[in-house]
C-alpha cells in the first residue's frame, strides 16, 4: 500500500493570492489579526518571520505587501486541492489546512511525471503551488511532501530521514530544545542513539518521536466525503461597471472550474451566476447547457450573448459562478436520426438571434385557433414530426405587409378600381370579393373587415377594409 | 486552347502551386421539390432566386419547398421584411423563422444562421424588402455569406425581388402565369405551372 501527500505550503496565503499570481514575486505576508496586536501568520519575504507584528515586519522589509485572511477562498481552496486529490483515487483525508492524503490503489504505479501531469501542472494552473509526497505511510508521505521540489517519491525511508532536521518531525519545543542541547539536529543522528535510553530520559512523548524518526507506521486515513461543489467566487477591490472586465474575469473562472471538472472526469451540465451590486441587490442567472461540455470558448460564448443584453443600476462588488457537474455523455446517435450536430453551439445562435430582433421573433411558426386574419406567433423552436395533410392546400401564398399598408382606394360599382398607397398605385384590372368576416363579437377584440383580391399590372394584392378605411395586406406571389 | 484544357491547365498550376488541397464537390441538396432539385441546389453555396412580384411565383415556391425540405432538412427562415405567411403551411411544419424589420438585420441574423453549422437549408427572404435596403448591401457581405456557407456546409438561399448578388453560384428566376381566379385552385395545381429557370450558373473547377 502506497500513500500520496498533496502538501500546500504557506496554504492560507495561497489562498489569498490565487487570483493574484505576479504577487507570488515579491515580498508578501498575511496578517492575523485576532489577537490583541495585528502579527504576522504566514510570510513570503526576507527577514519576516511568524509571530512578528507588522511594524517589526514592515521595518524589517519595507517592501513587504500585506494581505487579510480569506476564510472563504481557504475553504474553496481546500476543497480544490480535495477535488484534485480524488482524481488520484477516491480514498482522500483532509489532513489538515492544506494537506489532502491519499490511499493510493496498489494496482496502479505513479511515476513523478504522473503527479506532475495529474496534480501539479493543474494546480499550478489553478493558481496553487503544490508539493506531492510519496511512501509507504500516510505520516512519512507527509513528510516527503513537505520536502518535495515538487514531487518525492519515498522508495528507501531511512536514507530520506537521514539528512532531514529533526524540526521535520514536529516535536514539542521543549523537546527540541533537549535535543538541539544534546547536539542531535538531523533525524539520522537521532535515530543513532538507542530507543530505551532516550524513552527513559524523555517519557513516552520521545517514543512517538522515535516512531516518526524511523518512517512512521501505518494508520487508517479517514476518507472524507469530496464536496461536488464546483463554485468559483471573489469580492472585487473595485467595483465593475463595463462589461470587458467582467467578462476576464468570469472566463478565468470558467478555465479554473474547468480545470477542476477535468480532473474528475466531469462536465458542466448547468451553470449558475450571481451578480452583487454596490446597492445591495443581486442578480442570479442559471443557465442549462444542452450539450454538457467543459468547452470554456463556448461558455464563455453563451455568458457574453447575455450579458450583452444586460445592464445594471450599479457597479459589480462580487460575483459567482457555479458549476453543476454531469457526466459526459457517451450516447450515440442513431444512424437515422436528424440531431444536432453542435447543441451548444445551436443554442448560442438562437440566444443571439432572439437578443438580435426579440425573444418573439424567433421559433416556429404557430398558427392560433382564431379565424382573426394574421393570427399567428411563434413558438420556441422544438423539432417535431409534421403531420400528414388531410385536404389539399388551396390557393396562391400571400406574402403580408406587417402592418399593413393604408391605402386610397376609389370604387366603382362598389368594386375597387384605383388603388393609390406609398408601395403601388394603379388601376385594379379584376376584383374579386367582397368576403366579410368578423370575430370576437363578444368581447373587446372584436373585429370586422371586408376582404377583396384584386390584379393589377404591379401583381395580385389582398385589399381589407376595415370601417372606412383601406388597407393592403399583402401580395399573392 | 479550348476553355475545359484552360481549366484542366490552371487546375494543375494549382495543384502545383498550393499541393494536393482538393476543392471538394460539396454535394447538391435534395429538398424533395422537384422542380428545384432538377437544378442540384449545392450545399454550402449561394442561391439566388428573382421573384418578381409582377409574375407571382416567390411565394408558392417558398411554400412549397418549405412544405417538402422541413420533414427531411433542419431548415431556418430569414424573414428580411416580416412577410411569410405560415397560414395554409401543412400542420406542425416545424421550421426556424426568424422575423426580421429590415434588410440589414436579415443580413446579420443569416450571418448567424449560416455560421451555425446544424442548419442543412437556409433561406432568406428579401422579395418585400424596399429596393433603397438592398442596395445597401454591398457585394462584399454577400461574399462573406458565400464563404461562411461554404466553411459550414449550408445550403443558402436568398429570394429576391430582382438580381442583386453578383457572386451568386446560381441565380434562378421564377415565375408564374396565374389568373386571379388561381386564388381558389389547389396547389398541385398551381406548382407545376411555375416556370423556374437558371439565369446564371458558376461551376467550380471540379465541375468543369
Amino acid at each position: 500500500m502506497s500513500y500520496a501527500a498533496l502538501f500546500l505550503p504557506g496554504f492560507r496565503l495561497q489562498a489569498v493570492l490565487r487570483g493574484a499570481p505576479e504577487a507570488h514575486h515579491v515580498p508578501v505576508a498575511l496578517v492575523d489579526s485576532t489577537g490583541t496586536k495585528p502579527r504576522i501568520a504566514e510570510a513570503w519575504a526576507p527577514q519576516v518571520e511568524v509571530g512578528m507584528t507588522v511594524t517589526q515586519a514592515t521595518a524589517r522589509c519595507p517592501g513587504l505587501q500585506l494581505k487579510a485572511p480569506d476564510v472563504g477562498q481557504e475553504t474553496s481552496a481546500q476543497e480544490i486541492l480535495l477535488q484534485a486529490a480524488q482524481g488520484l483515487s477516491p480514498f482522500v483525508e483532509s489532513t489538515g489546512p492544506g494537506i489532502a492524503t491519499v490511499e493510493l490503489p496498489p494496482e496502479k504505479h505513479f511515476t513523478e511525471t504522473d503527479f506532475e501531469e495529474r496534480i501539479v501542472g493543474p494546480l499550478k494552473r489553478l493558481g496553487f503551488r503544490v508539493r506531492v509526497g510519496v511512501a509507504d505511510n500516510a505520516d512519512l508521505a507527509l513528510l516527503a511532501a513537505r520536502y518535495a521540489d515538487p514531487v518525492r517519491i519515498v522508495t528507501e525511508p531511512e536514507s530520506f530521514l537521514q539528512d532531514l532536521p529533526t524540526a521535520a518531525l514536529d516535536p514539542e519545543p521543549d523537546l527540541l530544545s533537549v535535543l538541539d542541547g544534546w547536539g542531535i539536529r538531523t533525524i539520522g543522528e537521532l535515530t543513532e542513539l538507542p530507543m530505551t535510553k532516550v524513552c527513559e530520559r524523555l517519557g513516552s512523548r520521545a517514543l512517538q518521536l522515535w516512531q516518526r524518526a524511523r518512517g512512521g507506521q501505518p494508520r487508517p486515513l479517514k476518507i472524507v466525503k469530496i464536496p461536488e461543489a464546483f463554485e468559483e467566487k471573489t469580492d472585487l477591490e473595485y467595483p465593475i461597471e463595463t462589461l470587458e472586465p467582467l467578462l476576464f474575469l468570469l472566463k478565468d473562472f470558467l478555465e479554473r472550474l474547468s480545470c477542476r471538472l477535468e480532473q474528475v472526469y466531469r462536465v458542466m451540465a448547468r451553470l449558475r451566476l450571481v451578480l452583487r451590486f454596490d446597492d445591495g441587490t443581486t442578480y442570479e442567472k442559471c443557465f442549462a447547457i444542452p450539450s454538457p461540455t467543459r468547452n470554456v470558448a463556448l461558455l464563455c460564448r453563451m455568458l457574453q450573448t447575455h450579458l450583452e443584453n444586460f445592464t445594471a443600476s450599479s457597479p459589480i462588488v462580487g460575483l459567482e459562478l457555479k458549476a453543476t457537474p454531469a457526466l459526459p455523455s457517451s450516447e450515440q446517435s442513431g444512424l437515422l436520426e436528424r440531431g444536432l450536430k453542435d447543441p451548444n453551439q445551436f443554442a448560442d445562435t438562437l440566444a443571439r438571434l432572439q437578443a438580435l430582433v426579440g425573444a418573439d421573433r424567433v421559433g416556429v411558426p404557430h398558427v392560433e385557433d382564431s379565424h382573426r386574419p394574421d393570427a399567428v406567433t411563434v413558438e420556441p423552436y422544438v423539432e417535431k414530426p409534421m403531420l400528414p395533410t388531410a385536404t389539399p392546400l388551396t390557393g396562391l401564398p400571400l406574402f403580408r405587409f406587417r402592418p399593413p399598408l393604408a391605402a386610397t382606394v376609389r370604387t366603382e360599382a362598389e368594386k375597387p378600381s384605383y388603388i393609390a398607397s406609398p408601395r403601388f398605385q394603379g388601376r385594379v384590372s379584376e376584383a374579386l370579393g367582397p368576403w366579410k368576416m368578423r370575430g370576437n363579437w363578444w368581447d373587446l377584440l372584436a373585429w370586422a373587415r371586408e376582404e377583396w383580391d384584386v390584379a393589377t399590372e404591379n401583381g395580385f394584392y389582398r385589399l381589407a377594409r376595415i370601417g372606412k378605411h383601406w388597407v393592403i395586406e399583402g401580395i399573392y406571389g | 486552347m479550348a476553355a475545359p484544357e484552360k481549366i484542366l491547365l490552371l487546375r494543375r498550376l494549382l495543384e502545383e502551386k498550393h499541393g494536393s488541397a482538393a476543392l471538394a464537390s460539396s454535394g447538391s441538396l435534395d429538398t424533395g421539390l422537384e422542380s428545384l432539385d432538377r437544378f442540384h441546389l449545392a450545399k454550402g453555396s449561394l442561391t439566388e432566386v428573382v421573384a418578381d412580384s409582377r409574375h407571382p411565383g416567390g411565394a408558392l415556391l417558398l411554400a412549397g419547398l418549405l412544405a417538402k425540405a422541413v420533414p427531411r432538412h433542419r431548415v431556418a427562415l430569414i424573414d428580411g421584411r416580416d412577410a411569410f405567411d405560415p397560414i395554409g403551411m401543412p400542420e406542425g411544419t416545424a421550421f426556424l423563422w426568424i422575423r426580421c424589420a429590415s434588410a440589414p438585420q436579415a443580413v446579420k441574423a443569416a450571418d448567424l444562421v449560416v455560421r451555425d453549422g446544424n442548419i442543412s437549408l437556409a433561406i432568406m427572404l428579401l422579395t418585400l424588402n424596399p429596393a433603397s435596403e438592398l442596395r445597401r448591401i454591398q457585394a462584399n457581405i454577400w461574399h462573406r455569406l458565400q464563404m461562411l456557407a461554404e466553411k459550414s456546409g449550408t445550403a443558402f438561399l436568398v429570394f429576391t425581388p430582382s438580381a442583386q448578388i453578383g457572386n451568386a453560384r446560381m441565380r434562378l428566376s421564377v415565375s408564374g402565369h396565374f389568373p386571379l381566379g388561381a386564388i381558389e385552385s389547389t396547389r398541385n395545381e398551381l406548382e407545376p405551372r411555375l416556370a423556374l429557370s437558371v439565369e446564371r450558373r458558376r461551376y467550380s473547377l471540379e465541375e468543369a
